[in-house]
């Protein structure tokens, strides 16, 4: 590695990876929740958020490390200096192609309510979207981690997101607790 | 101490080796009287589809070579068109309404976890069960301190993207829905926002090797458990082939395996098998809950589903032959059956939607009792939740006293014409609150009454069928007869509320 990196700046890229890894989870388990007070009771709904909050917490360090790996990794000396702000909007943009390449499936269902697409025609062009923002965003990250006034309003959202994370991880411990309680049985 | 206890006795005092060997190497008990039951659950299998129930397509020549010694039950119903509730039913002898597995993922009332077929099957019964469906094998798991055996699904896997889901040995249940629903997204959106899409692309990568390899057997693919688990039916049979003969006696099976459910993959020796017949489905009127599918498109479906069906037909053939061979058959009852249909009709393919037409609830039902060298036919309208009760009795024990089932006709049970059975498709609803939303049907034969319940512009809508003279259910006559439609309620009512009365009463 090229490049020392700060804790600090390691911080700033795991506030924006845990951020999207936790508001994406939290999105879908409260989508989801109208279903399972059908048939999960209130015990079983908070240890299913439990696994949920150790499962995201694994994944945001994962990310964070990768993410940081690369951003130090990459031969571009402008970034170095703005590594935190270029490690965010990296993860940032792998947040939304993922989003991209998770509805890639239902393509072909809305393009049945579609009758004026053909199912096979909007399946290629979702496949066209999603491989132009793969390349695009990454580099539209990388090239915007320098210009000031983006990376003014980076570094402020970011610092934003103490108190939301510090939430998050403070009820990942605690869904860490859970879990180990629940399999020590 | 019973076998179970010996057998947790061994491996606490370290003997251990897999389970399956040892089993394989126990001597059937030479002496003993009580018989065998291998039941062969084909998931998603209409009667509607099959030719020894009348179909035209020849889909099922093995089955009607079967039924020249066997019993067939000619109006055999689901409890629901959905595999977790009516499966449940089977192996309870309750309909939904009373054991509450009413959607993928909900367990059975805790009062069924030791009141099911295999916790009252006698003490000296060795129990076995395999499935490649995730929704039976969450059923098995509330049942299984009743079960010996419990053949791992990886085991016969091909490819099987799932082994991390079972790290949660202690919380099993709860362990691996959380797993699942964070990784895969079958049922809803993966909660994983990164690793998830990275999974799936490597996951994608090894599976098509893995297809690729079986390309030229399986043109279509191989079959998939809808959760990516790849498999071919024809290695369950293998293992069934192989190890039924050597199952300590007497045992109870439950074999339930996916074909054919969709995804349609048929071997390349069936697939293509019924492209020239000529045959058309009959088309009928779209209903409220239709797709929007059309005809063409459901034919193309049913086709595909047809020969599926045909592979299936050949590996129970296989089967049959083989346990007969080598003498598995002489003292156990096979039966064949489903745990609910599959609709191509009025603009719907599958079994998602709210209907309860016939080709989504009528199922084969195919029993051959030890010695027995002739076909029997049974007209009396029977229903999934009878099969725990009739076996049970075979078995010497009594029907338990909350079953809503009854014996079956032939094998022990009386012919009751008259007699009333429902089905009731009920995924929308609270587990343990009286059931404001679904889809019911009561059926007294020739008479078959659909009621709507809850659903925003489609309550309270009755349709009538006289079966006999519509089989194909394209004539409503609830208009015309609103008597019956009342009586018909009437006992749909009272049933259900005398199960919830019981089930609900905390």
């Amino acid at each position: 590695m090229n490049q020392r990196i700060y804790f600090k700046e390691f911080t700033e890229i795991f506030l924006c990876a845990a951020f999207f890894s936790y508001t994406w989870m939290m999105f879908i388990f409260l989508w989801d929740l109208p279903a399972f007070l059908f048939y999960l009771n209130l015990q079983e709904i908070l240890g299913y958020l439990s696994y949920q909050l150790m499962f995201t917490l694994g994944e945001s360090l994962l990310v964070s490390v990768l993410v940081t790996a690369l951003v130090a990794l990459l031969p571009i000396k402008r970034i170095k200096a703005h590594l935190s702000i270029a490690g965010g909007l990296l993860a940032f943009s792998f947040a939304v192609i993922n989003i991209i390449f998770k509805y890639l499936g239902k393509i072909g269902d809305w393009a049945y309510a579609l009758p004026f697409v053909s199912a096979d025609g909007a399946v290629q062009i979702a496949i066209g979207f999603f491989m132009f923002a793969s390349i695009a965003l990454p580099i539209l990250s990388i090239a915007l981690a320098n210009h000031p006034a983006v990376t003014r309003r980076v570094k402020n959202f970011i610092n934003s997101l103490y108190p939301l994370v510090g939430l998050y991880l403070f009820a990942s411990v605690a869904g860490i607790a859970v879990v180990v309680i629940r399999n020590a049985q | 101490m019973n076998r179970r206890d010996f057998l947790k006795l061994s491996a606490a005092a370290g003997l251990y080796f897999p389970f399956s060997k040892f089993a394989q190497r126990l001597p059937q008990a030479a002496n003993s009287n009580q018989p065998n039951f291998l039941i062969l659950v084909f998931d998603t299998f209409t009667a509607r589809h099959v030719s020894l129930y009348g179909y035209q397509r020849k889909t099922t020549p093995n089955l009607e070579r079967i039924a020249k010694r066997a019993n067939v039950y000619r109006r055999h119903y689901a409890a629901s068109s959905h595999t977790k509730p009516s499966t449940s039913s089977l192996l309870t002898g309750v309909y939904p309404w009373s054991h509450r597995a009413l959607t993928y993922y909900t367990p059975l009332m805790d009062f069924f976890t030791n009141n099911n077929l295999f916790s009252l099957m006698p003490p000296q019964y060795y129990k076995f069960a395999f499935t490649h469906n995730t929704f039976v094998t969450n059923i098995l798991r509330q049942f299984e301190d009743h079960i010996d055996y419990i053949k791992p699904m990886a085991e016969l896997a091909l490819f099987n993207p799932n082994e991390f889901q079972n790290i949660f040995q202690n919380d099993k249940r709860l362990g691996f829905y959380s797993s699942k629903r964070w990784r895969d997204d079958y049922i809803s959106r993966s909660s994983s926002l990164y690793i998830n899409p990275l999974a799936k692309a490597f996951i994608g990568l090894q599976a098509s090797a893995v297809q690729k390899k079986y390309k030229d057997d399986y043109p279509l693919g191989l079959s998939d458990n809808l959760e990516g688990y790849l498999y071919k039916l024809e290695d369950a049979t293998n293992w069934m082939m192989a190890d039924l003969p050597n199952q300590p006696a007497p045992f109870l099976g439950y074999i339930h395996v996916l074909p054919p459910h969709e995804t349609y993959q048929p071997r390349a020796d069936f697939l293509g098998r019924f492209n020239e017949d000529g045959f058309h489905l009959t088309e009928k009127p779209p209903h409220f809950f239709t797709e929007g599918r059309e005809q063409k498109a459901l034919e193309q479906q049913a086709q595909l589903y047809d020969e599926y069906i045909a592979l299936v037909d050949s590996e129970i053939g296989r089967l049959y032959d083989s346990l007969e061979k080598n003498g598995a058959l002489e003292n156990t009852y096979l039966i064949i059956t489903s745990d609910h249909g599959q609709s191509f009709e009025r603009g719907i393919h599958g079994h998602g939607q709210p209907v309860l037409y016939e080709t989504n609830i009528h199922i084969p039902l195919i029993i051959h009792a030890p010695h027995q060298t002739e076909g029997r036919e049974i007209f009396t309208p029977t229903s999934i939740v009878d099969i725990a009760p009739t076996l049970l009795l075979l078995a010497g024990q009594p029907a338990p006293t909350w079953s809503e089932g009854s014996p079956l006709p032939q094998l022990g049970g009386e012919e009751k014409e008259a007699r009333l059975i429902y089905t009731m498709e009920n995924t929308r609803n609270y587990k343990l609150k009286p059931l404001i939303n679904g889809t019911f049907t009561a059926l007294q034969y020739p008479y078959k009454l659909i009621t709507y319940k809850g659903y925003q512009g489609f309550d309270g809508i009755d349709e009538l069928y006289h079966l006999e003279q519509d089989p194909e259910e394209l004539e409503n006559i609830a208009p015309k007869r609103a008597d019956l439609v009342q009586m018909l309620k009437n006992e749909l009512d009272k049933a259900r509320a005398a199960a919830e009365k019981v089930y609900l009463k905390k």
